[in-house]
Parts: structure tokens; sequence; C-alpha cells
């Protein structure tokens, strides 16, 4: 989101000035402590075209830093989830995603209540519209002679347009998935283009967003968009996520703290759960390239 | 060269009886009486019959005034102040008056007083001045001088200790100093005692200096060439300063030549300096000018040799720095001078399209020098500041510019009263204004951004302080002093109000914060008070001379602090923002003990030191866990308040004569954090603290055209949080950390070394940094190995650790010239 975004440009700068000087190298590190956590990813969604009732809930664990795996999937959860209404039961379809259809309604509170291995873990969030996505292009770039660019120098970057609802405060996240793929890569931009507040933009219309510009969509690639208009606490937990992997410390290494989400371990507070239960609604849109 | 100052044991009754009533005397809870009793002692030698010598003195080729000049008979010993003037009371009589400075030929002047006495002294720099290096001024905190944690230094002395990229530089040499550190090679600024570095008050000719860096934290923004001399004192500050609760810097700028015209520059690796000074008016009998001024220039030129094509990527890229100091004086009559000086320093970063930065300090001072009479010694300052940055986003679309600043006016009378042989007493009082622009957007033409204005922030510091120095007898020196501070934050403003006063909440379960509830907003009209704070500083200082050669000396000083720099990193940014105290943030306070002995060996060949100190601090501003301060209005609700100390021992060895000069200097110190809320209430080591710190730098003359300098310092690692394990988060590798500050980073050493050609017109200097070219780490970050190449971007899952750092090894070469 960086053309509209305002926040921390300076960044990049700084790592550029300190290009000309500093240095980095791999090194072994003994890492004394190593604690294995519990990890929600995922949550209860809003879409605002077509019946995209399928909620899926992730749950893995931690590892030690330096294993070969990046988590391990966690298959004997019970998982529910309810909306004031209604309780919905989550089964587990493999590799720890547990799914239910819940069509989300807005306004309603959701609650996420999981059980495992005698600790019970809960999280909500209250549902929002859509902010919908009113135009989505794909457009060809060279940056061939961009010195900042990575990877492919030539492909399609996605843009959208949206307005943002002049009546309340709004946080956005903005996803990109390439053949059904996340695409975030560990990058200080992240904090600049992924997420944004309409502080310096609230009711206005915003044309031709960069969505994910750092990677080029290829022929024949499925890109796939989402506009997530999410919760201020889910917008402060993906601002600290992208700050712990946004490699670059010559950008004056944020501090490291611990990232707790809005899940509670109620059970035993100080054995704390990672990710986020996300409760949002979300316009999405795909386009083959060509 | 030892300087003997040798008091009479005569005491008269009523000063005796004083000391009586000084031993019973609780200065914390009667701050009144302390006043009295100075003033009571003050009178005790007023009815003895002598007269007052006073004067200036001046160096004998420039005229510019020397502070702490040790001018004494055999009997009595008194320095000039900091602006060089002296004034000493002796019976009537025959008198051999010595002035002595490191540096310059001893003056002894005989004379018979039977009046009041203006004796005015030119001191001679010694001839041999080439032959050894000098590092020592001879009231520098050692045996003979009152101050305890004090470290000085001239211009001159600073350009001989070797220093990345051969630029000599003010705060890199503070860090060879016992006590003093840094976080990193690139962060600003510097940390005395394991304090923070916007606990340093640093002024320069009494203006406050907010950002002392260049070049993202490289260098400092002191121009060697146009600085006369600094103080820092690390504890037992005088109660003249305030407002900081770590340490002071005094920084003066040279007054500029008034004999002569006189010329001096350099051409370096990174940066080239020009200064010219000289009289100005009718020269009087003695040959000086009623004035003087002194211009001084510095710019950078990374930025030229991109240009000439050596990267042709970068040739547009704007990155440079450059200083301008000024000064001149005028001497209106034989009792009163004016200064004007002034500084301005700018750094600038732009890449073409894309984005740009810039930063700098700008300062301005006026003064007054009025002598009342031979006793009385004014200065009156009306001093301006500013700190301001800029960040520009050049994109069309979207294009913006940001700008914050801070400033503040700042009107300072100050007197100096050599009431008798016994008591020098000083008092004054400030105001000092401030302004705090937080940050205001400004679209460019086409752009989609909004234009924003953060709330400016304002307050007033308003101060009072009395003070003594009082000898007692020949062994026993007390000086004490007391200072008032009232901090008044203003509207007009508006702030958020929250439920129970709370900004943030800490939730027990988690250990966690959360906002707090915000139930309104309340406006404060132009001039109304938002908050008021006060508190009373006392600040002692003892000198007991065991003997000639040695001394013990205890101190103690309490400080309040009423502006915070808020800052999430720590490292080289210029995005400071500043925040005054008020409703959700109380001042900071300090208190520092430090006892020292100082014993001089071989006639003052050697000087050792030993001084341990204790600090403890209250109201410290911390982050809570994932605080975002950037672009953020209501950023009380990201801080929380916790306590600190620091305590630890420094040791110094110095050779001050002969061929060889140097110091050698080990450093024992912790510097702790405790805070609700952050690592479960547990106490944790701060950003700071570096428990062993070895330093070595020496100076060898090895013949009238070559000498070689070097330095060595050995150090831990500053603390850093590694991670407790990983786990994957929408395709994202995310290191999971837990608690802060409980891994430190690898060893911290290197080794400098330089040497100087000395020619007639100037002097060649070579140095190397970092001669075994070991990469200190600045930190060491935890993240997933991508592979980048020119078919995409692969995510391997695999995670690593990166050793990041600064600097290899770096030669240089300076070229410097006078004329």
């Amino acid at each position: 989101m960086k053309k509209t975004l305002i926040a921390g440009t300076h960044f990049i700068l700084f790592c550029f000035a300190l290009l000309f000087l500093s240095c980095e190298e791999v090194v072994d590190i003994d890492l004394k402590n190593s604690t294995s956590r519990l990890v929600i990813e995922g949550g209860i969604f809003l879409y605002d075209e077509g019946d995209n009732h399928v909620q899926r809930i992730r749950l893995k664990n931690s590892v030690d830093f330096f294993g070969n795996v990046s988590s391990e999937s966690i298959a004997d959860a019970q998982i529910n989830v309810t909306d004031g209404f209604n309780q919905f039961n989550f089964v587990h379809q493999g590799d720890g995603v547990y799914e239910q259809m819940v069509a989300a309604v807005s306004g309603r509170t959701y609650t996420l209540t999981i059980n495992w291995k005698q600790q019970k873990f809960q999280a909500s969030g209250v549902m929002q519209q859509a902010v919908a996505i009113e135009k989505y292009d794909l457009e060809y770039k060279d940056l061939t002679n961009d010195p900042f660019a990575d990877g492919n120098k030539t492909g399609y970057v996605a843009n959208i347009s949206f307005t943002d609802p002049a009546s309340s405060r709004n946080f956005y996240l903005l996803k990109l998935f390439i053949n059904g793929q996340p695409t975030f890569i560990p990058d200080p931009g992240n904090r600049l283009n992924a997420i944004s507040e309409d502080q310096y933009y609230n009711g206005k219309t915003l044309n031709d967003v960069e969505v994910n510009n750092e990677y080029l969509a290829q022929p024949s690639d499925e890109v796939t968009v989402q506009l997530l208009n999410i919760s201020e606490a889910q917008y402060d937990f993906y601002y600290e996520l992208f700050s712990l992997t946004s490699s670059n410390s010559l950008l004056g290494d944020p501090p490291r703290s611990r990232l707790i989400g809005n899940v509670v371990n109620l059970s035993q507070p100080n054995n704390w759960a990672l990710g986020f239960f996300q409760v949002a609604g979300v316009s999405q849109r795909s386009k083959r390239v060509p | 060269m030892a300087i003997k100052i040798l008091y009479t044991q005569r005491h008269d009754k009523l000063s005796d009886s004083m000391w009586q009533l000084k031993n019973n005397y609780q200065p914390m809870k009667h701050p009144l009486l302390l006043i009295v009793f100075m003033l009571a002692g003050a009178r005790a030698g007023w009815s003895q019959p002598k007269f007052t010598l006073s004067g200036y003195v001046s160096d004998q080729r420039t005229g510019e005034r020397l502070p702490f000049v040790n001018v004494f008979t055999n009997q009595l010993g008194v320095t000039t102040n900091t602006y060089g003037f002296y004034s000493i009371t002796l019976p009537a009589g025959k008198h051999e008056i010595n002035f002595s400075f490191v540096g310059y030929e001893l003056a002894v002047k005989p004379i018979l007083l039977t009046g009041d006495l203006n004796l005015p002294i030119e001191l001679k720099e010694k001839a041999d001045q080439l032959e050894e290096v000098i590092i020592q001024s001879s009231r520098d905190g050692g045996v003979q001088g009152m101050d305890i944690s004090k470290n000085q230094l001239t211009g001159k002395m600073l350009k001989q200790i070797p220093v990345v990229f051969g630029e000599p530089d003010l705060v890199r040499s503070l860090n060879l100093m016992p006590g003093i550190t840094t976080v990193n090679e690139a962060a600003s600024g510097f940390n005395v005692r394991g304090g923070a570095a916007d606990q340093n008050l640093v002024m320069l000719d009494e203006a406050i200096v907010y950002n002392t860096s260049h070049a993202f934290g490289f260098f400092s923004v002191f121009n060697p060439d146009a600085i006369k001399d600094f103080t820092l004192y690390k504890g037992g500050m005088g109660a003249q300063f305030g407002g900081r609760v770590s340490s002071v810097l005094d920084v003066r700028q040279k007054e500029g030549n008034n004999k002569t015209f006189e010329g001096a520059g350099s051409v370096g690796t990174v940066a080239a300096r020009l200064t010219l000074e000289g009289p100005l008016g009718k020269k009087d009998s003695t040959g000086n000018a009623p004035a003087s001024w002194m211009i001084s220039a510095r710019r950078s030129y990374a930025d030229l040799f991109l240009r000439l094509g050596l990267a042709p990527d970068l040739k547009d890229v704007t990155l440079y720095f450059y200083d301008l100091n000024a000064k001149a004086n005028y001497q209106l009559t034989r009792k009163d001078r004016v200064f004007l000086s002034g500084y301005f320093g700018r750094d600038r970063f732009a890449y073409p399209g894309f984005f740009g930065t810039g930063w700098g300090n700008g300062t301005g001072t006026l003064r007054w020098n009025h002598l009342f009479n031979a006793k009385l010694f004014s200065n009156t300052t009306v001093a301006y500041s500013n700190y301001d940055y800029t960040l520009t986003n050049f994109e069309a679309s979207n294009g913006f510019d940001w700008d914050s600043e801070i400033n503040n006016w700042n009107t300072k009378t100050d007197f100096t009263w050599f009431a008798n042989d016994r008591h020098t007493l000083m008092f004054g009082a400030s105001a000092l204004h401030y302004t705090f622009q937080p940050g205001r957007i400004s679209p460019t033409a086409g752009s989609a951004v909004q234009r924003e204005t953060f709330q400016p922030k304002y307050g007033w510091e308003l101060a009072a302080y009395v003070s003594d120095e009082y000898i007692v007898n020949k062994r026993l020196t007390i000086g004490y002093g007391l200072r008032y501070a009232r901090f008044l934050r203003t509207g007009n403003e508006t702030l958020r109000l929250y439920a129970n006063n709370q900004p943030n909440i800490l939730i027990p379960e988690t250990s966690q914060y959360r906002i707090g509830t915000v139930v309104g907003e309340k406006t404060y009209p132009s001039g109304e008070i938002i908050a008021a704070f006060d508190g009373w500083e006392p600040r002692l200082n003892i000198r007991w001379s065991v003997s000639d050669q040695s001394s013990l000396k205890a101190s103690y000083n309490r400080n309040f602090q009423y502006i915070s720099l808020i800052s999430s990193t720590t490292s080289a940014t210029p995005l400071d923002i500043w925040m005054p105290s008020g409703p959700y943030l109380k001042p900071q306070r300090g208190d520092q003990w430090a006892i020292g002995y100082f014993q001089n060996l071989k006639n003052r060949m050697f000087e050792i030191s030993l001084e341990g100190f204790y600090k403890k601090s209250e109201n410290l501003t911390d982050f809570v866990d994932g605080a975002n301060l950037l672009f953020n209005d209501f950023i009380e609700t990201e801080i929380v308040a916790g306590s600190g100390r620091a305590y630890g021992f420094e040791t110094m060895l110095k050779k001050e004569t002969g061929r060889l000069t140097g110091w050698v200097s080990y450093t024992f110190s912790r510097s702790l954090r405790q805070v609700a809320g952050i690592n479960n209430g547990a106490q944790y080591a701060s950003n700071y603290d570096r428990p062993h710190q070895l330093t070595v730098t020496g100076n060898y003359k090895i013949n009238s055209r070559w000498s070689v300098a070097s330095n060595f310092v050995l150090s831990n690692g500053t603390p850093i949080t590694y991670p407790e394990g990983k786990y994957d988060y929408e395709g994202l590798v995310v290191p999971s950390y837990s608690l802060r500050n409980q891994d430190r980073l690898p060893t911290y050493h290197r080794l400098d070394i330089s040497a100087t050609l000395h020619g007639k017109r100037g002097n060649w200097i070579l140095g190397i940094y970092n001669v075994y070219n070991r990469l200190n780490p600045a930190t060491i970050y935890f993240r997933e190995r991508i592979n980048v190449s020119d078919t995409g971007i692969e995510k391997t899952g695999k995670t690593e650790a990166v050793k990041f750092g600064y600097f290899g090894i770096i030669p240089s070469v300076t070229y410097e010239f006078k004329f």
C-alpha cells in the first residue's frame, strides 16, 4: 500500500545510507532457552461476494529457532466458535487445519475456545462489514532499472481501488496470494505496505493502491487480492509481526518483545499463545495473468 | 610541576562556629537555612584587612581567555572561572602570585598589595609543546581540583586521539573515558554511567544541543577546530546545571584571536574544515583588539565521490553534512564584554524520485559578562536552540513532507561572588521555554496524502540556585548548593482523558499492557497550566587533601529531568521525539553518590584515580511490548514508567608528561531497570549495560617530526534479546521472543592506530581504525533465509542468525594546515 501510506518510509532510506559501510555475516549462536507455544492462525471472515462460508483455523506449535521445520501441526485440540446464538464445532481436516461452515454476520461477537492438553484458550472479535474492492487491475511493470527491486524484474503488480467509510475509524490488511500461496516476505516494507489505517485518508477513495508490489506475477499466475477490514488490535498485531520479521536491523532494530495476540490462556496465563484469532470483513478478487 | 595549594591554619571564631552549625545541618530538610548559612559564612572574612586582586587570564598569542587556570600564592589558591576571570583576596603587603596552566609556562608576578588591584595576565604556551602531548588540563578532576567525576579536554587534545575516518570527534573521544559508552558504533549520543543518551545535558556555548549526531551517528556535531574546550560532568555537577539526570557536557567555542588574523584547515577522508579568526578594532598598548571573531565551517563530501561516477547507480544521491560555527566578542568597557555565537549544522540525504531526509541543530547565544566589582562577576545569557528533521517522499502521486521540531529559548543570569578567602558563591536563575512540534505532514502537489499536524506542546522550565565553595581549612573544601526547578506544561493543547487517569492498563494475567479507556478530552487554552512539577535539587562536593599529592573526594547530587526522548530503537535515527512531562509522564528523578581517590605519582608524571558511584533513577520511560511510537499522537499509551539503578567503579592510570602519554582505564559497572509489566516486573539489564570496560590510549612522540597514537578498547557486548523459538504465520517465519535483554552480544574489542607527520605549515595524519578488521556486531538479528535471484524470491523456511556491524578496517589520511 505504498501509494497511500505515510509511515516509516525513512526506514528504507537508512538501510540505503548505511549500505556504504556496514557489513553482515551469518553466525552460530547458542540459544539458551527454547519454549514451545501454541500458535493460532486463521479466523472467521465475512466475504462481500460469494458464498464463501468455510472457515479455517490452524493450530501448531512453535519450535526451536534453528530447527529444520518452521512449526509442528496440532491435531488433538477441540475448537469451537460461538456468535452469541450458535456454537460451531470445528473438525480437524489434517495438517493442523480445523474447518467448519460459518455464515458470518456483521456486528456479532465471535468467541473462539480451544481445549488442548488440559488448557483452555480463548479469543474473541467483533465482525465488521467488508470494504469493497471497487476496481482491480494487473499492471505490467518493468523494474529493470530500479535498484531496490528484488526477484523478477518484470511482471504484473496487482492494484486495487476502494473507498474508505467516512463514518468509522478503519484499519486494513492487504493480502496477495499467487496460485493460492501467501506472498508475505520478511521485509520492513510490510509495515508500510500491507497494513494501513485511515487516519490520513478517512472517507476518501484510494485509487490504484498496489498490493505487495515486491511480487511481480508471471503469465498464467492466478492472482488473488484480499482487503480485510480489521480491528485496531489486529492492526497492532500485524504491525508488530511485521516488525519482528523486518530482518533488516539497519533500520534501528525494533524492540524485540513478546508478540501476544488476542488469544488468552485461561488455565496458565504465563504459557501464552502466539498468533491471532482474526474476525474481519474481507473483499476478495481474483484474476489470472494472461 | 606540582601545584601546591597551601592554606593558613588560622580560624576565626565565627567560622568555627559555622563549622559546628554545618555538622548538624541537614540540607535536604532545611533549604532556607542553607542559604542563610552560606551568607553568614560569607560575611566571616569581611572584618579582615584585605584587598582583592582580580583580572582575566588569557593566551599571549591569541588573547583567548583561559578557564580553570590555577592562581595561587604560598598561602592561597583559586582558579579562573569559565570566562577566564579570577579574584583572590589577600592581606595587604607583598605577594608572589603564580599563574599556572598545563601546556603554558608558569607566570610569577610579584606585587605589593595596598588596595584592590586589577591584574590581567597573559600566559605563554610552552615552547616545547611539540615535544610532548598534553592530555591533562590543570584542573582535570584530579588531585587538586574540587570536582569529582569530571573529564575535560581541549579541542587541541581531541585531535591527538585516533578516530574513524581520521575525523577528530568529541563524542568518540569521550568513549575512551571511564564510565562512558555507546550502544553501538553508529548510535547517536553517548551513555554516561549506565544512563540514557537523553539524560545528558549537552550545551554549546550554553545553548542546548538536542542531537549530537551527524551521518546517522558516525560523527558528532562538534567541529574540533571551532571548539576551545569541553567539560563532562559524570556526576557531582554544580547547582548551576540542571535539567538532566545523568551528566552535563559543557562545550565552549573559541572566542577568536584578538591579536592577529589566522586560519587553519584540513582536508580529510570524509570532510574538509576551514577556520578563520582575527581581531577587530584598534589595538591597545598590549596588542589586544577590543573585539575578535571566529568562523569555522566543515562539510563532508562522500556525495562528491559518488558524483565522480565511482558508483553509477548512486551518482544522483545527495549525502552530506555540514557545520557552521561563528563567534564574535566585543569588550565594551573594562567591565563589560559581550559575546555572540551561533552554530548551524545539517545532514541531508536524498535519493531522487524516492526519499529524502534532513536534520540538524541550530543554536544562538548572546552573552554579557559584567564585573560589578573585583569580587562580583556576572554573566547573562539569552540562548536559542532548535532541532528539526524532515522526511520527504518524492513519489509524485503520494508525495509528502514530514517535519518535526523542538526548540527553546533560554534566559539566564549567573553570578560568581568571590566573597572572601574562604567562600566563593555562585547563584543565579533561569527561565527556559520549550516548543515541541511532534510532526507536520504536508502533501506535495497532486498527492493523495492529507495534511496533518500533530498538536504542538509547550513547557516552561524555571530554576534558581545558590552554591558555595567553602575552604574549611588547609585540607578540607566543601562545595554545597541547592537548585530549585519548576516545570509548567502549558496549553494550547487538547489532551485525552482516560478512565482512572490510566493511558494504559497492566493486565496481570498476561503481564501485558492494554490501552486505557478514553473517556473524553480536555482542551487547555494557550498559556493555561496543564501540569506543574517542582523539586529541590541538593548538590554536595567534598574534597579532603590527604597530602599534597593525594586527595579523597565525595559527591552527591539530585537532578530532575522534565523532558524525555521517546525512541523505540537503540540505533541511529534522527527521528527524535522529545516529550515534556505532563499528566501522563512524570519528571525523571536521579540521585547519585560518588566517592573517589586521586593520587599523583613521580612529580605529577602519573595520576591514579579510583571512583565508585551509585545511581538511582525514578520515572524512567520505557516502552510497552509492541509499542508503536512513530506517527502516534498518543504516545502516553505506549510508554510506562520504571526505575533504574546503576553502580560501579572506575579506575584510571594516566601518564601526563613525557614522550609517552596516555591512559589505561578499567570500569566495572551495571545499569539495571525495573518496570512493572516488563520481564514480569523483574530487574533487567538496560540497553547500556556493559559490565567490564577496558580502554588504553597512548601517544608517543618519536621525534620532532613524527608521533604515533593508538587506542585499544575491550568491553562486554550490550544486552540483546534472543528468540526462544519460531513459528510460521501466513507464510512468514516469525521469531518468538520472551523476556527482554536476557542475552548479550559478543565481546567488543578494537585497536586503532595513527601516525602524525608534523611539518612547518601543516601535519599529515595517517590513521587505521579497527586495525585487525574485527566485525564488532551492533546487533544480531534472526531471520528466515531468503534466496533472491532474477527469477524470483524464494522463501527457504530456514532460519539464521546474522551478525551486523558498521565498521571493518578503515584507513584514513588527513592533512591539516595553518596560515
